[in-house]
C-alpha cells in the first residue's frame, strides 16, 4: 500500500513537472502572443526563422506589395473626392462675388464636405494606427518579460530587471497617452482645422496649439524613455558585471578541483540564454515591424495624397480650403508618428535587452 | 464655344437695346436685362448638364457619398441664382432687395449643406 502511494505521488509530480516544462517554452509564449492581423503578414514565420533574412524579407515584401496597390487605390479615391469638393466650392465662391454672407455659407458647406469626405478614409487609417499601438503594447507585455528572463539567465539580472521595468513603465505611459490623449487630440485637431476653414479666427490658433501638443508629447515620451533606459541600463550592467565576476571567483576558489568546471558550465548556460534572447528579440522586432507596417503604409500614402491634393487645391482656391486639406494630411502624419513612436520604443527595448546579454 | 458666342452676342445686343430705351422706358430696359440673363442660362443648359454628369461620373469613381455631391451642387446653383438676381436688383437701383436676395441665398446654401454638416459632426462624434 505504501509503495502504491509513493508511486502515485511520483507519477503526479512527474506529470506536473513535464506539463510546466511544456508550457514554459519561451518560443511558444512569444509565438502565441503574435496578433492575428500580424499572423496574416508574417505567415508561418517562427522564432527559428527569424535570423533567415531572405525568408523574412521575401515573406513580408510579398504581403506588403499585395497591400500597397489596395491602399494606393483607396488613398487616390480619397484625394479625388476631396478635390471634387474643393472645385465645386471654389466655383460657388467665384459666383458668390463680394457677398460676405454667401462666401461664409459656402466656406462652411465646403469645410463640412471636405472634412466628412476626408474622415471616411482618414478616420479609419487613424483608427488603424491606434489599434497597432494597442497590439504592440499587448505583444510587448509578453515579449519583454521573456527577453528579460533570458537576459537574467545569461547573468544580467539587475540590468534586465531595470530595463524591463523601464520599458513596461514607458509602454504603459505611451499606451495611456496614445489612447486617452494623443488620438483625441488628433481628432480635435481635425475638428479645429475644419472650424478654422469654415469660420477662421480663433480656431486656427487652437489647431496650431493642438499640433504642438501632440508633437511635444510624443517627443517628450520617446526622449524620456531613451534617457531612462540608457541610465538604468548602464548603472545596473556595471553592478551585474561585478556580481558575475565575484561569483565566478568565489566558485573557483571554494571548489578547488571542480570549481573551474562549474564556472565554465555556467558560462555555457549563459551563452545559451544569449542565443535564445537574440532569436526571440529578432523575431519580436519582425512582429513589431509587421504590426506597424500596414497602418504606416496606409497613413503615409493617405498623408502624401492629401498633401498633393492640398497643392492641387491651391490652383482652384487659395486659403482656408486648401489649408484644411493640408491639415488633414498633417493629422495623418501625427497618427503615423504615434504608431512610429510606440514601435521605435519596443525596438529600442528589444535591442537593449539583446545587448544586455551579448 | 458656339454657346459662348451666342450668349455673348445676345447679351451685347440686349445691353445696347436696354441702354437705348432706358431713358424713356426704364421698366422695359430692366425686363430686357432679365430676359438676357435667363437666355444666357438657358443656352448654357446643355453645358451645365454635361458638367453635372461629369461630376457625378467622377464622384462614382472616387466613391464619394452622393448626398455630399448633391448638396454641394445645390449650393453652387443657389450661389449662381443669388448672384444673378442680386446683380439685376442692383442694376435697377434696389440695393435693399439685392441684400435680401443675398441673405436668403446664404441661408439656402447653409440649409442645403446641413446634411453634410450633420454627417461630419456624426463622424467626429464617432471618432471621439
Amino acid at each position: 500500500m505504501k509503495r502504491f502511494f509513493i508511486m502515485v505521488s511520483v507519477l503526479i509530480l512527474a506529470a506536473l513537472v513535464s506539463r510546466q516544462a511544456a508550457a514554459a517554452s519561451p518560443e511558444d509564449k512569444v509565438t502565441s502572443a503574435v496578433p492575428d492581423s500580424v499572423r496574416e503578414m508574417i505567415g508561418s514565420l517562427s522564432p527559428q526563422d527569424a535570423l533567415d533574412t531572405t525568408k523574412v524579407t521575401d515573406t513580408i515584401l510579398d504581403r506588403v506589395i499585395g497591400k500597397l496597390r489596395e491602399f494606393a487605390a483607396s488613398a487616390l479615391k480619397n484625394g479625388i473626392s476631396v478635390l471634387i469638393c474643393v472645385i465645386i466650392c471654389s466655383l460657388a465662391q467665384g459666383f458668390a462675388g463680394k457677398s460676405e454672407t454667401l462666401q461664409s455659407a459656402i466656406s462652411c458647406a465646403g469645410a463640412a464636405a471636405v472634412t466628412a469626405v476626408s474622415l471616411t478614409g482618414a478616420g479609419s487609417a487613424i483608427r488603424l494606427a491606434g489599434e497597432a499601438v494597442n497590439e504592440i503594447y499587448t505583444f510587448s507585455n509578453v515579449l519583454l518579460p521573456v527577453l528579460a528572463t533570458a537576459a537574467a539567465g545569461a547573468g544580467s539580472l539587475s540590468a534586465s530587471a531595470a530595463k524591463l521595468a523601464a520599458s513596461t513603465l514607458f509602454m504603459d505611459i505611451l499606451i495611456s497617452l496614445g489612447n486617452n490623449v494623443v488620438l483625441p487630440l488628433i481628432y480635435a485637431y481635425i475638428a479645429a482645422s475644419a472650424a478654422s476653414a469654415a469660420f477662421g479666427g480663433v480656431a486656427k490658433g487652437a489647431a496650431k496649439l493642438l499640433k504642438w501638443a501632440v508633437n511635444s508629447l510624443l517627443t517628450a515620451t520617446a526622449t524620456a524613455f531613451t534617457i531612462y533606459l540608457t541610465v538604468t541600463g548602464i548603472v545596473a550592467s556595471s553592478a551585474d558585471a561585478a556580481t558575475v565576476k565575484v561569483t565566478k571567483t568565489a566558485i573557483s576558489n571554494m571548489l578547488p578541483l571542480v570549481g573551474k568546471l562549474v564556472s565554465d558550465a555556467a558560462d555555457s548556460i549563459a551563452s545559451g540564454f544569449s542565443v535564445l534572447s537574440s532569436t526571440l528579440g529578432v523575431f519580436g522586432m519582425i512582429v513589431t515591424l509587421a504590426t506597424v507596417l500596414v497602418p504606416a503604409l496606409r497613413l503615409t500614402l493617405n498623408a502624401l495624397i492629401f498633401k498633393a491634393s492640398a497643392a492641387l487645391s491651391e490652383a482652384f482656391t487659395s486659403g482656408p480650403m486648401s489649408s484644411l486639406v493640408s491639415d488633414i494630411g498633417t493629422a495623418l502624419s501625427m497618427a503615423l508618428a504615434l504608431a512610429g513612436t510606440s514601435s521605435a520604443m519596443l525596438f529600442i527595448s528589444v535591442i537593449s535587452a539583446i545587448r544586455t546579454v551579448t | 464655344m458656339d454657346v459662348l458666342i451666342k450668349t455673348a452676342g445676345a447679351c451685347l445686343a440686349a445691353s445696347v437695346l436696354a441702354l437705348l430705351i432706358k431713358k424713356d422706358t426704364p421698366a422695359i430696359s430692366l425686363a430686357i436685362g432679365c430676359a438676357a440673363a435667363c437666355l444666357a442660362v438657358y443656352l448654357a443648359n446643355a453645358q451645365i448638364k454635361e458638367t453635372v454628369s461629369f461630376v457625378n461620373e467622377v464622384s462614382e469613381l472616387s466613391g464619394i457619398a452622393a448626398p455630399t455631391v448633391s448638396a454641394l451642387l445645390k449650393g453652387l446653383a443657389a450661389a449662381i441664382v443669388t448672384k444673378l438676381t442680386a446683380d439685376i436688383c442692383k442694376d435697377s437701383g434696389m440695393s435693399a432687395a439685392a441684400s435680401s436676395v443675398e441673405l436668403v441665398g446664404s441661408l439656402t446654401v447653409f440649409a442645403v449643406s446641413l446634411p453634410v454638416i450633420r454627417t461630419m459632426l456624426n463622424m467626429i462624434r464617432g471618432l471621439l
